[in-house]
C-alpha cells in the first residue's frame, strides 16, 4: 500500500529520513508483488488444468500493476507523487476492479469445486473402493478356479465311469462269449473224455450220460436217459457203499474225489471192474451226482498177468541164480582139482618114469654083460619112451598152466620182443645160416610174458622145420586191418599138407613123424590158447615142402588204433 | 648105518626109487659115507632138532647141507624148509630143493622161504646122475658153511 500521506515535512532531516523508510517499504512491497505476480503466472502457465485460469492471470496482472505502482513511489519519495505513480495506480485499480468481478463471477464455480481435503477423502474412499473390488475380484477368481477345476475333475470321472462301463459291457459280452463256448467246450470234453460220465438227481435217474459212458456200458444216451443208475452200477454185495453214502461220506465238490471200486454191468450183462470217484453238487437245493467211471477191466486183467508172469520172472531168476552159484561152485571145485591133477602128474606121474629110466639105465650100465644084444636094445626102447612120456607131461602141464595164469595186460612192443626171441632162436639153432628177417610189427596190448611164448613157439617151430634147407629163411611182418593186428611168421621149410591145416594147433597133433621133427606137438596149441586169450585168432597156410606160414591176429583197443 | 652124530648129508625123500637113484648117483661121485635119508617130513626136523627118535642127535653137529623134497608125508616140504629157515639153531644150514614140480608157486615159495637152491629132478637117469653129483661136489668139496651158532 501507498502511504504519500503520512510524510510531514516538519524538519528536513525528519522529511528525508521519513522518505527512505517509506522507499524501503514500497520497495518491498513491490518485490513482493512483483514476485507474487510472476508465481501466479508461472502456475497459470505450468497447470494447463488449472481452473479459473483467468481469474488468476487478472490478479496476477492486477499484483504486477500494484508492483509497479510502488516502484514508482519509492524511486520518486521527494516528487509530489500524483502525477508519477497515477497511472500504474489507475491501472492496478481497474485490474483490482475486473479481477474482482471476475473472481465474483466465478465464486459460486470455486465454492463448487471440492476441497484438497474432500478430494483425498474421496480419493481414500474411492481406494478402499478399488481395493474391496479387487478382493472381490481375487476372490471370484479363485471360485472360478476352483470350479474349473471341479469340473474337470467331475470330467474325468465322468469319462473314467464311462471307460469302465464300455469295459464292463465288452468284458460283460466276452464272458458271455466264453460261456458260450466254454458250454461248447464242456460238451465236447465231456464226449471226448475217456472215462465214462454219469450225472444222476437226487432219486439216482440219469440226467447225462457221454459217449464214453455209451462205450463202456454198451447203451445208447438215448435210453439211458432217466434209467436208474443201478441198471449200470447194480446195488449189489460188490457195491456196499452205494453212491450217494460215497458221495455224502466221502466227497464234496470242493474235495479232490477219490477213487473206489465198483462192479459194474454192461448192458449185454458182462459184468465191469471200476474205477469210480463221485462228485457232489447242490443247485436251487437240488442234489446231483456224477460219477466218473473208468473201465479197467482190462488193465487189471493184464496186471495180473503181469504180476504173475513177475513172479514167474522172479521165481525163474532165482532158479537161475542157484543154478550159476551151483555151477560156479561146481567149475571152481573142477577148477581146484585140475589144479590139484597139474600138481600131482608134474610130481607123481613123472617120479616113476624117472624110475623106469633110472633102473633101466642102471640095468644097462652094471649088468651089461648079462644082457644080449636085443635086451640092451628093448631097454633103450623102454628108457627112451619113459623119456618121450616126460616131455609130454612137460609139454601138457606147460599148455595147463598157461590156462591158469592171470594175465597182466600193458602195451607190449611186438618189434622189439620178435627181435629179442630171433636173436635167441639163432643163436640155440645149430644151423647158422639161419636168416630171420623182421619188419615192423604193430604195438599192441597184452602180456608179455604169454605173446614172448608165442614168438618163441612160432620163431623155434619155423627154425625146426626149415633147419634142413641149405638157405633156411624165415619172415616176420604185421600190420593193421579191421581193428586188429595181424602178424605172420612164413618159413621156408618142410611145409604141410593145407588138408590138416586145422590139426595143426591140437594139442600133441603132429603132422610129421617124431623121427623127422622132434617135438611133443604142444607149441601151437600154446600159441593157439594165448592168442585167443587175448582176442585174437591164429590160422596156417601151407604145402608140402613148400614152406609153412603162420599168422595171428590180436583186436586193437580203441584207443590204440587212434594211435598207430 | 653111518655115525648118525657125524652127518654131512640129509635126504629127505619119500619116494624110495627116487632115493635109491639120487644115493647111486652121489655114490658115483663117492659122496654117500657122511649120507642120511629120512622119509617123511616130521622125522627131517626131528633129525635136525634132536628130537623124537633122532634125540641122540640134539647138540650133534649138522648136516652141510640138506636135500629137500617138496611132496613129503606128515610135513610136507615147504613146511619143513620154512620151520628150518626161521629158527635160530638150522637157519645156516643150506636147504638145496629138490623136487619133481617146476611149478612156479612152488619155486617162488620155496626162495620166499630162504631155500638156497632149487632143482628140477629130471627124467633121464644120466641128467639126473650128472646133476646130483655136481650138487654133492658143490655144497660138500667147494662151499664154505658158517660155524653153527
Amino acid at each position: 500500500m501507498v502511504v504519500r500521506d503520512q510524510v510531514c515535512a516538519t524538519d528536513a532531516a525528519e522529511l528525508i529520513e521519513f522518505s527512505w523508510l517509506n522507499a524501503t517499504a514500497d520497495i518491498v512491497i513491490a518485490v513482493a508483488f512483483l514476485a507474487l505476480s510472476a508465481m501466479l503466472f508461472q502456475l497459470a502457465r505450468r497447470r494447463r488444468d488449472l481452473a479459473f485460469k483467468s481469474v488468476f492471470l487478472l490478479f496476477a496482472l492486477f499484483l504486477l500493476a500494484t508492483s509497479a505502482a510502488h516502484w514508482v513511489v519509492a524511486f520518486t519519495p521527494y516528487l509530489p507523487y500524483l502525477q508519477s505513480a497515477f497511472w500504474p495506480k489507475a491501472l492496478a485499480a481497474l485490474l483490482a476492479v475486473i479481477a474482482a468481478i471476475a473472481l465474483y463471477k466465478q465464486l459460486p464455480h470455486a465454492l463448487a469445486m471440492p476441497s484438497r481435503m474432500a478430494l483425498s477423502d474421496l480419493n481414500t474412499k474411492l481406494q478402499m473402493e478399488n481395493e474391496q473390488q479387487r478382493r472381490t475380484e481375487s476372490t471370484l477368481k479363485q471360485a472360478y478356479a476352483e470350479l474349473e477345476k471341479n469340473v474337470a475333475h467331475r470330467t474325468a470321472e465322468l469319462s473314467e465311469a464311462n471307460a469302465r462301463l464300455q469295459q464292463e459291457i465288452i468284458e460283460h459280452w466276452r464272458a458271455e462269449q466264453a460261456l458260450r463256448q466254454s458250454q461248447a467246450r464242456f460238451s465236447g470234453i465231456l464226449d471226448s473224455a475217456m472215462d465214462a460220465i454219469i450225472t444222476v438227481d437226487d432219486e439216482e435217474c440219469v440226467l447225462l450220460f457221454n459217449m464214453a459212458a455209451e462205450r463202456v456200458f454198451r447203451c445208447e444216451r438215448s435210453t439211458a436217459i432217466g434209467k436208474p443208475l443201478s441198471r449200470f452200477i447194480p446195488r449189489s454185495e460188490a457195491n456196499p457203499e452205494h453212491i450217494r453214502v460215497f458221495a455224502h461220506e466221502g466227497n464234496s465238490s470242493e474235495t479232490a474225489p477219490q477213487s473206489v471200486m465198483l462192479a459194474g454191468r454192461r448192458s449185454d450183462g458182462l459184468q465191469l471192474q471200476l474205477e469210480a470217484s463221485v462228485a457232489q453238487l447242490s443247485e436251487q437245493g437240488k442234489r446231483y451226482y456224477t460219477v466218473i467211471v473208468r473201465d479197467v477191466t482190462e488193465r487189471l486183467r493184464v496186471e495180473q498177468a503181469l504180476q504173475h508172469s513177475e513172479l514167474m520172472l522172479r521165481k525163474l531168476n532165482e532158479e537161475l541164480e542157484k543154478h550159476v552159484f551151483e555151477r560156479t561152485a561146481a567149475l571152481t571145485a573142477t577148477i581146484r582139482e585140475l589144479e590139484s591133477f597139474s600138481y600131482s602128474v608134474s610130481h607123481d606121474l613123472r617120479a616113476p618114469l624117472r624110475a623106469v629110466d633110472g633102473f633101466a639105465q642102471i640095468l644097462l650100465q652094471e649088468h651089461a654083460a648079462e644082457l644080449n644084444i636085443e635086451g640092451r636094445r628093448l631097454l633103450d626102447k623102454i628108457s627112451h619112451n619113459a623119456r618121450k612120456m616126460a616131455q609130454l607131461i612137460d609139454g601138457l602141464l606147460q599148455f595147463s598152466r598157461l590156462g591158469r595164469a592171470e594175465a597182466s595186460y600193458a602195451r607190449v612192443n611186438m618189434t622189439h620182443l620178435a627181435q629179442t626171441v630171433a636173436q635167441e632162436v639163432k643163436t640155440q639153432e645149430s644151423n647158422s645160416s639161419l636168416q630171420i628177417e623182421i619188419g615192423g610189427l604193430p604195438t599192441i596190448h597184452g602180456d608179455a610174458a604169454m605173446l614172448r611164448q608165442v614168438w618163441v613157439n612160432l620163431l623155434t617151430n619155423a627154425a625146426k622145420f626149415s633147419a634142413k634147407r641149405s638157405k633156411p629163411e624165415i619172415q616176420v611182418c604185421g600190420n593193421e586191418y579191421a581193428g586188429e593186428a595181424i602178424y605172420m611168421v612164413r618159413d621156408n621149410g618142410a611145409g604141410f599138407d593145407a588138408a590138416y591145416a586145422e590139426k595143426l594147433f591140437g594139442v600133441f597133433q603132429r603132422l610129421h613123424r617124431a623121427d623127422e621133427f622132434p617135438g611133443v606137438g604142444v607149441g601151437l596149441a600154446i600159441v593157439k590158447r594165448v592168442i585167443e586169450r587175448h582176442g585174437g585168432r591164429v590160422w596156417a597156410e601151407g604145402a608140402p615142402d613148400a614152406g609153412a606160414a603162420f599168422y595171428f591176429s590180436i583186436r586193437l583197443p580203441e584207443s590204440a588204433q587212434i594211435d598207430n | 648105518m653111518a655115525d648118525l652124530t657125524d652127518i654131512e648129508v640129509l635126504l629127505v625123500e619119500d619116494n624110495p626109487d627116487d632115493a635109491e637113484l639120487i644115493l647111486r648117483a652121489l655114490e658115483k661121485s663117492d659122496l654117500t659115507h657122511k649120507l642120511h635119508h629120512v622119509d617123511d617130513g616130521a622125522k627131517a626136523l626131528d633129525f635136525m632138532f634132536g628130537s623124537g627118535v633122532y634125540a641122540m642127535r640134539y647138540a650133534a653137529p649138522l648136516p652141510r647141507v640138506v636135500l629137500l623134497d617138496l611132496k613129503l608125508p606128515k610135513v610136507d616140504g615147504l613146511e619143513v624148509l620154512r620151520r628150518l629157515k626161521s629158527d635160530s639153531r638150522t637157519r645156516r644150514v643150506p636147504i638145496v630143493v629138490l623136487t619133481s614140480s617146476n611149478e612156479p608157486s612152488d619155486i617162488g615159495f620155496s626162495y620166499d622161504f630162504g631155500t638156497n637152491s632149487y632143482i628140477v629132478k629130471p627124467v633121464d637117469f644120466a641128467e639126473l646122475t650128472a646133476i646130483v653129483s655136481a650138487v654133492g661136489a658143490y655144497w660138500l668139496a667147494h662151499n664154505q658153511i658158517p660155524s653153527t651158532a
